[in-house]
């Protein structure tokens, strides 16, 4: 397992010497400028961001399906 | 509730879990797209030139065609939905069979162009433009290959029902990727 200390040194590491954290086989070749960084910069933001917003879309159709049904029951019983 | 619809329950009230399932795995679908979309951005945007050099171009005419089909196939299949909705059989049966014939009409034209286009050297080994194209419409006409699988064993149920509004969610995805493909692989 890597220790505490190492890890701190490795992430140290990558801040000081950001290119050599370019580990995807794509990006690892690429010596930046251009459009291709425009690329890589929204493509990685899209990635890390859509997971979240496809569990938000889930998670609020089931809890608009729930307080659907929860206000439709509370039309039909009796108060 | 129709019989065949698998419901969840607890205290605060009940809502269908197949419909539930269809939205998990529209997300998963999600983001298997948004990954091959990503990839060919990044390719495309690494090219010093796109399409490459002694690369044929793509049929966006014939496309556009087949686009408007497939978008009419999505107003077939909410005229089914509607109709199932109504409880109108005959209704139903009739939007789903037009759907069914628009989204195979779509398929074949896909075929025939990718056919013309094989003729003309670009194969899935030729090169990153190949590679990236029959990756990313290739996975779409997949798609509608096992929609319209799916719509058939609709089509010889007797009981459709229950099942045609989660068959919907996934054809309106379908239907709703082909113009974001469409813009970004033959227009833009």
């Amino acid at each position: 397992m890597l220790g505490r200390r190492a890890a701190a040194l490795l992430i140290a590491g990558w801040a000081l010497l950001p290119l050599e954290a370019r580990a995807c086989a794509i990006c690892i070749g690429w010596a930046g400028g251009g459009d291709a960084d425009w690329g890589y910069y929204w493509s990685a933001l899209l990635l890390t961001l859509l997971p979240f917003v496809v569990v938000a879309l889930v998670g609020g159709w089931i809890r608009r399906a729930l307080r659907r049904e929860a206000r439709a029951r509370g039309r039909t019983e009796p108060s | 509730m129709s019989r065949g619809t698998i419901v969840l329950e607890d205290e605060v009230g009940t809502f269908d879990g197949a419909k539930v399932g269809m939205l998990i795995f529209l997300g998963a679908e999600t983001m298997l797209f948004a990954g091959f979309v990503t990839a060919y951005l990044v390719f495309r945007l690494r090219a010093p030139v796109w399409p490459p050099p002694l690369q044929p171009r793509l049929p966006v005419g014939v496309t556009a065609v087949s686009t408007a089909v497939l978008l009419l196939s999505g107003y077939t299949m909410w005229r089914a939905l509607r109709a199932a909705r109504d409880g109108d059989d005959g209704g139903l049966g009739r939007s789903l069979a037009r759907t069914g014939l628009l989204g195979a009409t779509f398929l074949a034209a896909q075929g025939y162009e990718w056919t013309r286009l094989l003729t003309f050297g670009l194969t899935a080994p030729s090169g990153i433009y190949g590679g990236t194209f029959y990756t990313l419409i290739g996975a779409h006409a997949l798609h509608v290959l096992a929609a319209l699988a799916w719509l058939s064993i609709l089509l010889l149920a007797t009981r459709r029902g229950p099942m045609v509004p989660v068959f919907g969610m996934y054809w309106y995805f379908v239907v709703g990727l082909w113009p974001v493909l469409y813009t970004l692989v033959y227009l833009a």
